[in-house]
């Protein structure tokens, strides 16, 4: 069996809203290598981010089972898995989501400040990170001084610096032009080949989703082609390869 | 309650109501003129309720306060006036003798009842008059024989039953209620002397007279009051009564009902004393007064007085009349009361003595003396203005003590209007992007504050209202301890609450209407983008822009009204009446318009600092040359270091300098500066502003100017603060995150957090100012020998039975030992006249004086301040020297002035250039005149005693003094017993009230007089301590408002959080570490500048009252306790915002906008 890092099984996830039900996920399986650059792709509504945020454990599942290196993630308590997050993962938003009253510097360091590491060790780690996104000159602007695309090298050198096992990425270039959208690419691929971590990055963007090793496309809560050969329809009667 | 701070309760109520109206129709005019923006404006209360409700708690914080403040002195005011309206039933005013018969004891005399029949028949044709009643009151000692007890200090009065129309009946409790129905030996009692003896009708009484015991039987009981007066009385026929007290044929007051009920009648006071002291002066006299003031030195002299536009309304008035009269032929009526005015007396007697008229003034002073054969006391408007004084100085106390609540009441609004812009930024960026005006987004903010401050001024003037009946009873409770019978009543005057609503509502509108203009600068990308700077600093305009608009708010009605007739004339009718009216609206705020209008116009200059240093200075100067306060001083001061600060940043800003750098070194050297001075002991400026008044302004300015500056330092320095707390909890490891992210937000936040910070800091200020003070003041209450000389136990007897021999009198007692006393000293207690000898003031001064047997002046051991040269030097010697001698006497410290007096001033007092600080002083001579005799008496002052001492306003002297001289009789009725060490006070005190019954001897132990006042002392201190702590609620409040509302706005950012691995309980330890920071910086502000300040006030009093035995006292477990429950509070507060924060899934976060 390969190297699997991430394996979803039959995941499911409805939202209440009280007056109506929208199920999210309908089951969906999946599976990602360690070192692999996975886009998600599909039509809006489809349920891409649903499914990064119960893959990264930021959502919980309503049925199914999501293993992390074997580790349900589900079954750890909040704290735990928190934890799991702040040592093994790293997030891309499409919004930046920087920390608007830190600085770029500040921003980067806080994810090993949360993993114990000591103020120093932390602030040359950051500042090391900061000079590979490029942006080692900026470490003391905070968020609203900074252009989308550096904002959004910001956000990639948190996701990095803790050298995560994973980096699950939300639209990452959605707020940028296409030439800055190309940089961003550009700089996971290369983190995704110097350091060999995994990529999970949700896209509607055909150029980003040509820069993955896979291409997974979803409509209406299912996966509808994992980019193995392994075709689902809506209905689940899946035809595998 | 009828004025506050000097404004008239009715002048406050129609202004304030007046700017509620006109406000109100304003913002209704501009509604229906703007109805969409109303929409927008009011759409945002119901869809958020909580923050809604959260907003009108906050926008009503100051309200409360006001209401509170006013509502307990409505209370007391109402209650006074209540209680004397009662008390006094229908009886206006008071008639009793000044000069004294042989025979008279000094301090109650009499006179024939034929003098009565001539007033009477004298005021036949008077209709301001409906009652007039010879009255024999005499304070004698009751016991019931049925149930045993007693009453020492009980009013015997005698009254003419066919003399009583007009003062209404008695009202029956039980059994006869008309004097005219006892029949001999049959009494009246009062229900104050049943409740004290636990009477009933067909009680027999002992009643305890000179020489002799009369048995007397109750055959009525009627509410006290009126004739019944208000302490325990016992009322029979007056005849009767006479011929108890051996006075037959004379009475010892009249009393006098005018036309009207029980309120009404005073209303006539002013006419019926004026015709009342016609009647009483010796025209003899009068025609000799009017001779001397008739002169053309003295004329002049009073024409140039009444020139003086300093002079009040009342007596300025008074003094035309007597001018206008001296004119007259004969001495009139007018004439006649006008001399007896002891206001108007005084103050042409200083005039008189100002222009150098010494001889006019001396015989004049003595003049007035023996002009009137009678005083006429006006008791019901005493006491009604004693009410009404009561309730304004309760009220005004109460509002100053809460005006640093009301502050931050007021900040409090501010912050929370500022918040709300930051919610809304986004969203009116948008409304700005897609054709607002800026005048929309003030409208919209307006339109909703407007409805907040509506609806929280009238649940802030209820909840105000239920504060102030908490308070009342607290203050009931207090009262309790000294006297039972006096209830205050909750009561309310709808004109409080119309001046409280109207000021909380305008106080709400124009904070809210200040923070709208503030947002309304808004720059529309920053907001829309959600950057953190989203407020632009408006560009000065030019000066050829600003002249025009400076000319325009001078004359702003002016130029609407031309403006109007303009556009009438152009045939624009609708702008021309809508000119017109807004011309009309801009009348009264035109002040307002005007000074906005010329600090826009000064706008740059100010900013760039000389013409704040400008106008610095001249305030200084103003403060010192004409204002004479030192408030204002201070903030001349303080306006200049800031004039000096901006100019130091605008030579900086052209330096290498970077901006926030220079920003940072001026703004740090200007807080510090300002700060320093603040904190600086007043003695410091004594040279330069030595006659500045320092009233309690003083406190609030210094305080606000204290912890502003504290305040603006802090935050313009408080990054270092952090790195250094962050160096050391750094080491903490896990804890750091942590620690990033809390201290991070409020810096950023710099204005918010400064508000806050600053709201926290004044409230703790003034908590640790009080419970200081609180403490400082009680510990003179530790020292009873200081207070009393030496004595441990006080009893007073009745003048009509006084003790012949003390000593053998108790010695013949069964259960007091006269071994267990140690010193037994007795003395008479009288206002005596008294002048200087030497200087120029020729002025009778007023002052009780305590004559003492020699046993007195032998026990007592009075602390003294000062011992005259050639005396002393301890106070045994000073006490022997005024038995040798009695003609000697000792004065109390606050006869004195307590510092130095110039030359010019000492020549104008009693006791010249004495004064408390002096290390010696010389003898000073006096005369003593005993105003019912009118025997003049030489005395010399030999010494000065200590302020603590509880007469420390009187003279003492030896009674011998008067004993060649006066033909009245001067009996002692106060005693002072020092006890043997070991001796039970409490049991002695009750011996001797038992045992000396019959001469109504009340005693008091001091050390429970102490401790009662102490408590008392505390208890008053406590409710306002606890009053202010109303502030705390709103710093609190506050802290949970910035909470909340992070929460709100950081949603994503916890979202973040979350997903890169904060777990939940960091997540609320940040929030509450955040308010940590701020709660226990505030603390520390308030601590620190609280301790400074009521340090410097200390001092201050000491040196100013020259009182050595108050100590600054710090209560630091009291101190602790205010700052854990501060604290614990603040975390409470912000503990369900936090977890609120905590609980927030990340995923939800992260979508959320």
């Amino acid at each position: 069996m390969d190297d699997l890092i991430i394996v979803a099984k039959g995941v499911q996830k409805t939202y209440d809203t009280g007056t109506v039900k929208v199920n999210a996920l309908r089951g969906v399986d999946l599976a990602v290598r360690r070192g692999e650059m996975v886009s998600i792709m599909g039509p809006s509504g489809c349920g891409k981010t649903t499914l990064l945020n119960c893959l990264s454990g930021l959502d919980e599942v309503d049925g199914g089972q999501v293993l992390i290196d074997g580790v349900v993630l589900h079954d750890l308590p909040d704290d735990d898995r928190s934890e799991y997050r702040a040592h093994r993962m790293g997030f891309v938003f499409q919004l930046y989501n920087l920390l608007p009253v830190l600085s770029a510097l500040e921003n980067i360091e806080l994810p090993l400040l949360l993993s114990g590491l000591g103020s120093s060790d932390a602030r040359r780690r950051s500042m090391e990170m900061l000079d590979r996104v490029g942006l080692a000159d900026w470490s003391e602007h905070t968020p609203g001084e900074l252009s989308g695309g550096q904002r959004q090298r910001v956000t990639i050198a948190r996701a990095l610096v803790n050298k995560p096992a994973i980096v699950w990425a939300d639209e990452p270039t959605g707020d940028l032009d296409s030439e800055t959208a190309s940089e961003i690419m550009d700089l996971m691929a290369q983190m995704n080949t110097d350091d060999n971590e995994t990529f999970v990055v949700v896209t509607h963007s055909p150029e980003v989703g040509r820069r993955a090793d896979r291409i997974v496309r979803m409509r209406d809560g299912y996966v509808v082609d994992d980019g193995l050969g392994a075709v689902a329809s809506p209905e689940g009667e899946g035809a595998g390869a | 309650m009828e004025e506050i701070f000097g404004i008239s309760m009715d002048v406050l109520m129609y202004v304030f109501l007046g700017a509620f109206l006109i406000t109100i129709s304003v913002v209704m005019v501009l509604a229906m003129r703007n109805r969409i923006i109303l929409k927008l404006g009011l759409r945002n209360i119901p869809r958020r309720r909580g923050q809604t409700v959260l907003i009108i708690i906050g926008v009503m914080l100051s309200t409360v306060i006001m209401a509170a403040a006013f509502g307990t002195g409505d209370t007391l005011s109402y209650s006074i006036r209540n209680e004397a309206i009662n008390g006094l039933g229908l009886v206006d005013e008071l008639i009793t003798p000044l000069r004294a018969d042989e025979g008279d004891s000094i301090t109650n005399l009499y006179f024939p009842l034929d003098r009565f029949d001539q007033l009477r028949d004298a005021l036949a044709d008077n209709q301001d008059i409906d009652g007039l009643a010879p009255q024999l009151a005499e304070t004698v000692a009751v016991r019931d024989i049925r149930t045993k007890l007693s009453a020492g200090q009980t009013r015997l009065v005698g009254l003419d039953a066919g003399q009583l129309d007009g003062f209404g009946g008695f009202a029956s409790v039980d059994g006869v209620s008309r004097i005219a129905d006892l029949a001999d030996g049959e009494v009246l009692l009062s229900t104050e002397a049943e409740d004290e003896l636990d009477a009933e009708v067909g009680d027999t009484l002992d009643m305890f007279l000179k020489d002799r015991t009369v048995t007397l039987s109750v055959a009525g009981i009627v509410e006290r009051g009126g004739l019944a007066g208000v302490d325990p009385t016992v009322l029979m026929p007056l005849a009767r009564a006479q011929a108890l007290v051996g006075r037959e044929g004379q009475i010892n007051s009249i009393l006098v009902s005018n036309l009207g009920d029980q309120r009404d009648g005073e209303i006539l006071t002013e006419d019926v004393t004026r015709e009342l002291r016609s009647l009483f002066n010796d025209q003899a006299v009068a025609e000799r007064l009017k001779d001397l003031f008739n002169s053309p030195s003295v004329l002049e002299v009073l024409e140039k007085k009444r020139s003086d536009e300093t002079l009040e309304e009342e007596i300025k008035e008074k003094l035309d009349d007597l001018v206008r009269e001296l004119g007259e032929p004969g001495v009139s009526k007018d004439l006649n009361s006008l001399l007896v005015e002891q206001d108007l007396g005084r103050l042409v007697l200083e005039e008189l003595g100002d222009a150098e008229l010494r001889e006019v003034v001396r015989e004049a002073a003595t003049l007035y003396l023996e002009l009137a054969e009678f005083r006429v006391i006006t008791v019901k408007q005493n006491l009604l203005k004693a009410a009404d004084q009561a309730g304004t100085e309760v009220t005004s106390i109460f509002i100053l003590f809460s005006s640093f609540s009301i502050t931050v009441g007021i900040l409090l609004i501010f912050l929370i209007f500022v918040m709300l812009a930051a919610a809304r930024k986004n969203e009116m960026g948008m409304a700005r992007a897609v054709g607002a005006r800026r005048r929309h987004l003030v409208l919209m903010f307006l339109f909703e504050g407007t409805a907040y401050a509506v609806v929280a001024a009238a649940i802030g003037v209820g909840l105000g209202l239920l504060v102030s009946a908490a308070m009342i009873t607290v203050l009931n409770e207090i009262f309790s301890s000294f006297d039972d019978s006096f209830k205050l009543a909750i009561h309310f005057e709808p004109r409080s609450v119309i001046v409280t609503y109207c000021l909380g509502t305008m106080i709400a509108f124009t904070t809210v209407a200040i923070s709208a203009y503030r947002v309304s600068r808004l720059n529309i990308v920053v907001a829309i983008r959600g950057l953190p700077e989203a407020i632009i600093p408006k560009e000065a305009a030019s000066l050829r822009a600003r002249l025009p608009a400076l000319g325009r708010s001078l004359v702003l009605p002016v130029y609407l009204l031309v403006r109007s007739v303009t556009r009438l004339v152009r045939r624009r009718p609708r702008r021309a009446v809508r000119d017109a009216l807004l011309a009309i609206v801009a009348v009264p705020a035109w002040p307002v318009t005007a000074i906005v209008g010329m600090v826009r116009f000064a706008q740059p200059y100010l900013v760039h600092g000389w013409l704040t240093l400008l106008a610095g200075v001249a305030i200084i100067y103003f403060a010192i040359a004409s204002w004479g306060r030192f408030s204002y001083f201070g903030g001349g001061v303080t306006l200049s270091l800031l004039g000096i600060a901006l100019m130091g940043r605008s030579w900086l800003r052209r330096t290498a300098l970077s901006d926030d750098m220079a920003d940072r070194l001026v703004s740090t050297a200007a807080g510090v500066l300002m700060l320093a001075f603040w904190v600086l002991p007043f003695s410091v400026f004594e040279r330069v502003a030595e006659d500045l008044d320092r009233g309690f302004d003083i406190i609030f300015f210094s305080g606000v100017a204290m912890v502003g500056a504290a305040v603006w330092t802090i935050m313009y320095n408080a990054d270092l603060l952090l790195k250094g707390l962050s160096m050391v909890v750094g080491r903490a490891g896990r804890l750091k995150p942590v620690l990033v992210t809390a201290v991070a937000y409020p810096m950023a936040a710099k204005f918010r957090t400064g508000l806050t910070l600053a709201m926290f800091a004044l409230v703790i200020f003034t908590l640790i100012i009080m419970s200081v003070l609180t403490e400082t003041f009680s510990t003179q209450f530790e020292a009873p020998r200081k207070v009393y000389a030496g004595f441990d136990v006080s009893g007073e007897v009745n003048v009509a039975t006084p003790i012949d021999d003390i000593a053998q009198t108790i010695r013949d007692l069964d259960d007091v030992n006269l071994e267990d006393f140690d010193a037994i000293g007795g003395y008479a207690s009288l206002v005596m006249q008294l002048r200087a000898v030497e200087g120029e003031s020729d002025i009778w001064h007023g002052r009780r004086a305590i004559m003492a047997d020699d046993a007195f002046l032998e026990a007592s051991e009075f602390e003294m301040k000062l011992v005259a040269e050639g005396y002393g030097p301890t106070s045994e010697d000073i006490m022997r020297a005024i038995r040798e001698d009695p003609s000697l006497v000792i004065v109390g410290g606050w006869m004195v002035s307590t510092q130095e007096p110039t030359e010019e001033e000492a020549e104008e007092l009693l006791l010249g250039g004495l004064y408390y600080e002096a290390a010696k002083m010389k003898p000073v001579k006096l005369e003593m005149r005993e105003r019912r005799t009118g025997e003049i008496i030489p005395v010399t002052v030999i010494g000065v005693f200590d302020k603590l001492h509880r007469n420390a306003g009187w003279m003492v002297g030896a009674k011998s003094v008067f004993d060649d001289v006066l033909q009245v009789k001067v009996p002692a009725t106060q005693y002072r017993f020092r006890l043997v060490d070991g001796v039970d006070a409490k049991s002695v005190s009750r011996g001797l009230e038992a045992g000396l019954l019959e001469f109504g001897m009340e005693t008091e132990v001091y050390q429970e007089v102490l401790d009662d006042e102490s408590a008392a002392g505390k208890a008053f201190f406590r409710l306002f301590t606890g009053f202010m702590a109303l502030g705390l609620l709103v710093g609190v409040a506050a802290l949970g408002v910035v909470s909340t509302r992070a929460v709100v706005e950081r949603r994503q950012q916890i979202g973040v959080l979350r997903a890169i691995g904060f777990k939940r309980r960091m997540v609320q330890l940040s929030f509450l570490m955040e308010a940590s920071f701020v709660s226990v910086l505030g603390c520390g502000i308030g601590l620190v500048l609280g301790l400074v300040l009521s340090y410097n006030a200390v001092s201050d009093i000491k040196a100013e009252e020259g009182i050595d035995t108050i100590f600054f006292t710090v209560p630091w477990l009291q101190i602790g306790g205010i700052l854990v429950v501060t604290y614990v509070f603040s975390l409470l507060t912000t503990f369900l915002p936090a977890r609120q924060a905590s609980k927030i899934y990340p995923s939800e976060a992260l979508r959320y906008e």
